[in-house]
């Protein structure tokens, strides 16, 4: 029954992400969060910034365009999804205008969610930050004696490092969405919030399931491999005492929760143990059940080009009165982005992936590049705001394109955000001096015409009579991979002068 | 968890700390949604399009006879039905109080509520937790919908939710939109049909 084509599909089903503490637009220095992680993440390496971690991607060339190519194949889908449907733009505005309603009002909407999702059945629980997530999860489990937990795709919960802290607790996670399942098979984190495995090639997965699933050595058949996950994962699902989801949408006005999956991972971790424990992080609050016409039609289309995921799943309650189904809300610094009006936008993200896919520097630098759960544009504008000076480099990671803006579902100003990071940075005194000296030095240049004229004709020459050495060499990053222009024989001005000027 | 009530009202006072401005989203606009001349034949090729298949027939006969015309289907040793007029199946999800037996269903078929003609979705809603599990864990699907019931896109789809007091308004419950087989293309972006879920999925219109 099963087929193999070049096509791309997802599994956008996720209730996580991050945020964090930038502050009011204009003030600096106010104290920043520690780090929000809490569970100990074995495989983290020291960290590094991003220039340094693209480099080691970038050293394999074929691999790199590999990548490149990849990504931009799932772009292509979601535009030919895009352009089918005539009131695409008009839906993009309806979904930003839901999201500044949600998080102008989330205090309300959250406490109505919460009213109602328990008058359905459900506990609702509310959590701090990544420590006070993971201690719930664990009680819950604890209070119960259970040793074994299935877990469909949820970026919180890798936002909280929660894998770690159970296991340490002596409690088996498996992850069951396929590409996260073959991550944490090779103990990696995942590299895209969508795609988690769309940095490892096939070959690889095979020595992977050679090694842990016993399927057969040298095997890199997708097919062949995805149906050894399938009866690997099947016993996993029989055998799980307890199944934890992430959430896409929490509606406010219903109380319940919608999962999008396309592989089925999420519905069988929610129903077949007796316990369903789904984690959100609070911006993923919706105001009404009609909202999610808008949603359910935007995000799968963003995402990997389907017109809806295969399994748009709307949870009401527990499976039966015999069952539990637990919600965890958390923090783990959104209120304090949510403080900042130049950031506040970024709560909006549904999590689609789509400014990644389109970026290129994410398709060229890797997901893991950008050490973080969620990387590509909206990481890049989320991270900071927890730990300012770990992921000060990320805004960097960016040409300004704007590409990520263009394709963003809910309109998040994702590029102007990044700038504004960069001034933020700026404010902060967090910037090098091989960024403040330059500009510093680029702005005395600018303002004064004398000076730039000068400059301009002192480079002119140097470049034509010294040898190349002087320009091209290692402590120039900017002549690295590039060949410098030929130096112009005038500037623009005298050329203006010679040819308009005297002709008009 | 006494931390937990704590931490509640530590996070609303933090949300109404600064009170933030935003108008009501408006509702949508109805007039400047796509409509489709044919929405049967636009649900026919994007189900189509994402590995479903689909019948249209006229009389309840049929479902056997194009059932019967797969292999996984003659050779299955367990078929459950919610449609016993049309399929009697040989497996009684009744006498069933433990979802773990389903694990080697090899056959559901269900009726949906309605289709969706944008995005080739049909809402199903299970009675009960045993239904829910079958959709799920069975290897292969067949869900029976009547083409006259057809959404244009999910906007008229969740008016009908709403009407019908789906999803919550009538106590607790589970719905899902259901939109070809189970598939993953986590390995190197190959779409690979029958991931966790069921392997095929055969959609018949009936009238």
């Amino acid at each position: 029954m099963s087929t193999t084509l070049p096509l791309p599909v997802v599994n956008s089903a996720d209730g996580g992400d991050p945020s964090g503490t930038p502050q009011r637009r204009g003030e600096s220095q106010l104290p920043i969060l520690p780090n929000h992680g809490s569970g100990s993440d074995h495989n983290a390496p020291p960290h590094r910034e991003h220039p340094a971690m693209a480099k080691d991607f970038v050293a394999n060339v074929q691999r790199t365009h590999w990548h490149d190519g990849a990504l931009w194949f799932v772009r292509s889908k979601r535009d030919a999804q895009a352009s089918a449907i005539p009131e695409w733009e008009y839906l993009r505005q309806c979904a930003s205008q839901i999201k500044t309603e949600a998080i102008a009002n989330m205090p309300e909407l959250l406490v109505q969610f919460e009213a109602n999702a328990k008058a359905l059945g459900a506990q609702v629980h509310w959590a701090i930050d990544a420590e006070e997530h993971n201690r719930i999860v664990y009680e819950i489990l604890q209070r119960r004696g259970i040793v074994r937990m299935i877990k469909s795709k949820s970026m919180l919960t890798e936002e909280c490092h929660l894998n770690g802290y159970l296991e340490e607790r002596g409690i088996e996670v498996i992850d069951t969405d396929l590409g996260e399942r073959i991550v944490q098979l090779r103990r990696e984190t995942p590299s895209h919030i969508v795609l988690p495995a769309i940095h490892i090639k096939k070959e690889e997965v095979g020595e992977t399931f050679h090694e842990h699933l016993g399927t057969d050595a040298g095997a890199s058949d997708p097919q062949y491999l995805t149906e050894a996950a399938r009866g690997h994962l099947r016993g996993k699902f029989l055998h799980g005492e307890a199944g934890l989801t992430g959430i896409n949408f929490a509606i406010a006005e219903t109380g319940g929760i919608v999962v999008c999956t396309n592989e089925g991972n999420a519905d069988l971790g929610a129903v077949l143990p007796p316990i369903h424990i789904a984690s959100m992080g609070m911006e993923k609050i919706i105001p009404r059940l009609d909202d999610l016409s808008v949603f359910t039609r935007l995000l799968a289309r963003s995402a990997t080009g389907q017109p809806i995921t295969t399994y748009t799943s709307h949870f009401h309650g527990p499976r039966d009165p015999g069952s539990e189904m637990h919600i965890i809300i958390v923090d783990n610094g959104r209120t304090e982005l949510r403080q900042s009006e130049t950031f506040r936008s970024a709560l909006g993200c549904i999590r689609c992936g789509a400014c990644m896919n389109t970026c290129p520097v994410f398709r060229r630098s890797g997901g893991h590049s950008y050490g973080a759960t969620v990387p590509g544009p909206i990481g890049s504008v989320l991270n900071p705001a927890t730990d300012d000076k770990k992921h000060k480099s990320l805004p960097y990671a960016c040409s300004l394109c704007g590409s990520c803006t263009d394709v963003c579902p809910v309109k998040i100003p994702l590029h102007h955000q990044l700038l504004a990071w960069r001034k933020e940075f700026g404010k902060r005194g967090l910037l090098s001096i091989d960024k403040t000296l330059p500009m510093r030095a680029a702005s005395m240049l600018f303002r004064s015409p004398k000076l730039y004229n000068l400059a301009g004709r002192i480079g002119r020459a140097a470049m034509r009579t010294l040898p190349r050495a002087v320009f091209v060499n290692r402590f120039n990053m900017w002549s690295r991979d590039r060949e410098l222009p030929e130096p112009p024989p005038e500037s623009f001005s005298q050329w203006y002068a010679k040819n308009r000027e005297n002709k008009q | 968890m006494t931390t937990t009530s704590n931490s509640r009202q530590t996070i609303l006072d933090r949300l109404r700390s600064i009170p933030i401005d935003a108008p009501k989203a408006d509702p949508v606009d109805r007039d400047r949604l796509v409509r489709y001349a044919d929405p049967v034949a636009k649900f026919t090729e994007i189900l189509t399009f994402v590995g479903g298949a689909v019948h249209t027939i006229d009389r309840p006969d049929e479902v056997s006879e194009i059932l019967e015309g797969f292999d996984a289907y003659n050779n299955a040793r367990f078929v459950a039905s919610l449609v016993p007029d049309v399929i009697a199946g040989n497996f009684n999800c009744d006498q069933v109080d433990d979802p773990h037996y389903l694990a080697s269903l090899d056959w559901a078929i269900i009726p949906g509520e309605f289709a969706v003609a944008e995005n080739g979705a049909i809402w199903v809603r299970p009675a009960n937790m045993i239904q829910r599990t079958m959709i799920f864990l069975t290897q292969h699907l067949a869900i029976l919908v009547s083409r006259s019931d057809m959404a244009m896109h999910m906007h008229e789809a969740y008016r009908r939710i709403r009407e019908s007091k789906h999803c919550g308004a009538s106590g607790p419950d589970f719905g899902v939109f259901v939109s070809g087989p189970s598939k993953t293309a986590d390995i190197e972006q190959s779409l690979v049909i029958g991931a966790h879920g069921c392997r095929s999925l055969q959609v018949f219109l009936t009238p």
